[in-house]
């Protein structure tokens, strides 16, 4: 059995971490999406790269050359810090500073090293445009990867430092001024070299962003206070492809997360009464306000319906506004049948009459806004400005009497 | 770590404040020493600032206006936090092996000792076994093998009772015992009063980021101005 040292220690995580991401590829790709995806996407891919680069496209022989700057200042903006800490180390390894320095300090050899080779990578990718566009050689731009490579890597460290000062609003004000700040530093010697066309610049930046991340990181090794927030940093790393690969799929965490809501801060009520069936309601009506995701999907839904009435001939826009209502409401009846059987609903005894008034208060109050504007958008697009109210209160007039129907046939669980 | 201090003394807090953001303190003013042999018990309710203590202790925390120091022949301290905390790929041999490699632990001395470690705990037959599948009583034992091997001069245990059977809790509580007898102090959060009125030599009693009682039951008592009550009393009258 190994005796463990803190070069094989970080060593061994760094394997784990590979192994790691391995397996969460592997699990979404399986054989056939290497046959039916992959393989042609990368011969597709590799075609017409070649294509391109053997006949330049108009559109990429027309782009300005400082343009070329853009993803490489994206690269060079978006690299994290690797040190390779783990929750265990707080029970006894912590106290070891000099394990805990050559931990994270092949961290950082290691992030740098992974940077070198992603700003390789890009920067291959962009040689059809650095090459055959811009006309630059390979010594230039083996300057300007090692530049980003090695602005990426500071970038990173200035990053996981502000991540662990500050907090909050703070936190996200400071990096946005670092990235403000740091983007325009990247630039000058890049549009220096694009202007004078001489390496020294990118050379030169090259030098003393290496030594400037090598001195950063020096830095970031002795501070104090950053475990928990290199913790989470790490935690993050490792399921990055777990994250982008559900990222269709799993409810995101809000990125600012408030202590009190936006709408109805104080709780307030929205209806007079107090029976079971006006409370559910009322509570099912905040509940899917303060949810972005659902008024979103809500305003979504009724900006394409107003494009699609808009597109219908005169006489069809009436009916498509008239309809199109029908899918917001069994929308809202699923969304509604989801809430109800959450657990912390559905553990008090409700009746089925306060469900079903529950349901339908709050489906006609979350519908009614719908019908109004749809049908103003087929008044509007019909009469012009004087369609617009007309359509409302048509609008208005045919929702409430829909709603009140569909309350009365129990479209409404 | 801070430099120096009395030979007895196992830490010595002295917090003005400390916080998670700057200028924003969650704690103010914390002091109070863990001596050797000494059991002392960190009370308050939920939010009082006892989890931020033990953090600013451990140095957790960026913003921190203080000194603390750790005493004894060598300084160490073993941390036992409230939900465990183990490397999940690692066996419960390979822990111990890990943090006798960090403390330059000679190979023989370390089997050694870990073998009469795991006997004494009744872990010798899941020495190979991966923690992630352990209870949560035996991945305490875990955590508290590993600080025992080490021969620490102070545990910090965080919430040690919850989740444990009345017999892991006297396991638990044999354990330290005996820790203290060899010389370690040992600073313990927790909610469980009535036990730790029992096993307590000394306590601190926080509340809204403040000490506002602490020394021994009779002194809290007095605090509290309830003579001859108990520590439940004691904390209703002053949280």
């Amino acid at each position: 059995m190994k005796a463990w040292t803190p070069i094989s220690l970080a060593l061994d995580r760094i394997l784990r971490f590979w192994n790691l991401q391995a397996r969460a590829w592997r699990t979404a790709l399986d054989w056939t999406v290497w046959i039916y995806f992959i393989v042609p996407g990368l011969l597709y891919a590799v075609g017409t790269y070649r294509a391109w680069w053997l006949y330049p496209p108009d559109w990429l022989t027309g782009l300005p050359a400082g343009l070329a700057a853009l993803p490489t200042l994206l690269l060079a903006l978006t690299g994290q810090l690797r040190v390779l800490v783990e929750e265990a180390d707080i029970l006894f390894l912590r106290q070891r500073l000099d394990w805990m320095r050559s931990i994270m300090g092949i961290g950082a050899a290691y992030t740098f090293l992974m940077h070198v080779l992603q700003s390789a990578l890009a920067f291959g990718l962009l040689s059809l445009w650095l090459v055959r566009i811009i006309g630059l050689g390979a010594g230039p731009i083996a300057a300007w990867a090692l530049y980003t490579a090695a602005y990426r890597t500071l970038f990173s460290v200035a990053g996981n430092l502000i991540r662990a000062y500050w907090r909050g609003w703070r936190r996200y004000a400071v990096l946005t001024a670092a990235v403000i700040l740091a983007g325009g530093l990247y630039l000058l010697p890049v549009s220096g070299f694009l202007a004078a066309r001489d390496p020294a610049y990118l050379w030169g930046a090259a030098a003393i962003t290496l030594a400037a991340a090598a001195l950063a990181a020096a830095f970031k090794l002795g501070a104090k206070g950053t475990f928990a927030n290199d913790l989470l940093m790490e935690r993050q790393a490792k399921l990055a492809t777990a994250d982008l690969l559900l990222q269709g799929v799993m409810e995101r965490k809000p990125t600012v997360q408030l202590a009190r809501p936006l709408l109805f801060r104080r709780s307030g009520r929205l209806f007079r009464g107090t029976d079971a069936g006006t409370v559910l309601g009322e509570a099912r009506i905040k509940s899917f306000l303060r949810k972005w995701a659902n008024v979103q999907l809500w305003f979504s839904f009724h900006s394409a319906s107003t494009a699609a009435i808009l597109m219908s001939p005169g006489w069809l826009a009436p009916a498509v506004a008239a309809v199109l209502p029908f899918i917001a409401a069994a929308w809202i009846r699923e969304q509604w049948r989801e809430w109800a059987a959450e657990p912390f609903i559905s553990q008090f005894p409700w009746s089925g009459e306060d469900l079903r008034k529950g349901s339908s208060r709050s489906g006609f109050w979350l519908l009614i806004a719908g019908f109004v504007w749809l049908a103003a958008a087929a008044g509007g697009g019909m009469a012009g400005w004087p369609g617009l109210p007309i359509g409302a209160v048509c609008g208005l007039a045919y929702g409430f009497a829909l709603l009140k129907l569909m309350e009365k046939l129990r479209f409404f669980p | 770590m801070e430099p120096s201090i009395q030979p007895d003394l196992r830490l010595d807090v002295n917090l003005r404040s400390a916080g998670y953001e700057e200028k924003k303190d969650t704690i103010r003013n914390v002091r109070f020493q863990v001596h050797s042999g000494e059991l002392v018990g960190l009370i308050g309710p939920n939010g009082a600032g006892k989890s931020t203590t033990i953090k600013s202790i451990l140095g957790l925390l960026r913003h921190r206006d203080g000194e603390v120091a750790f005493g004894g022949p060598t300084g160490r301290y073993a941390y036992v936090p409230e939900h465990p905390v183990v490397y999940e790929y690692l066996t419960l041999w390979e822990h111990l092996r890990l943090a006798a490699a960090a403390f330059g632990m000679e190979e023989a001395a370390f089997a050694a000792k870990a073998e009469a470690l795991l006997e004494r705990f009744r872990l010798s037959e899941a020495r190979h076994e991966l923690p992630a599948k352990f209870s949560k009583g035996m991945q305490q034992k875990l955590m508290l093998v590993t600080g025992f091997m080490l021969e620490p001069d102070l545990y910090i245990v965080d919430e040690p009772f919850i989740g444990l059977d009345p017999r892991a809790t006297k396991d638990l509580l044999d354990f330290l015992e005996a820790e203290r007898r060899r010389g370690a102090g040992i600073l313990m959060s927790t909610h469980v009063l009535d036990t730790a009125e029992k096993i307590c030599d000394g306590f601190v009693l926080i509340d809204g980021g403040s000490v506002v009682a602490q020394g021994t039951l009779p002194d809290v008592r007095q605090t509290a101005g309830l003579a001859d009550s108990s520590l439940f009393d004691c904390f209703l009258a002053l949280t």
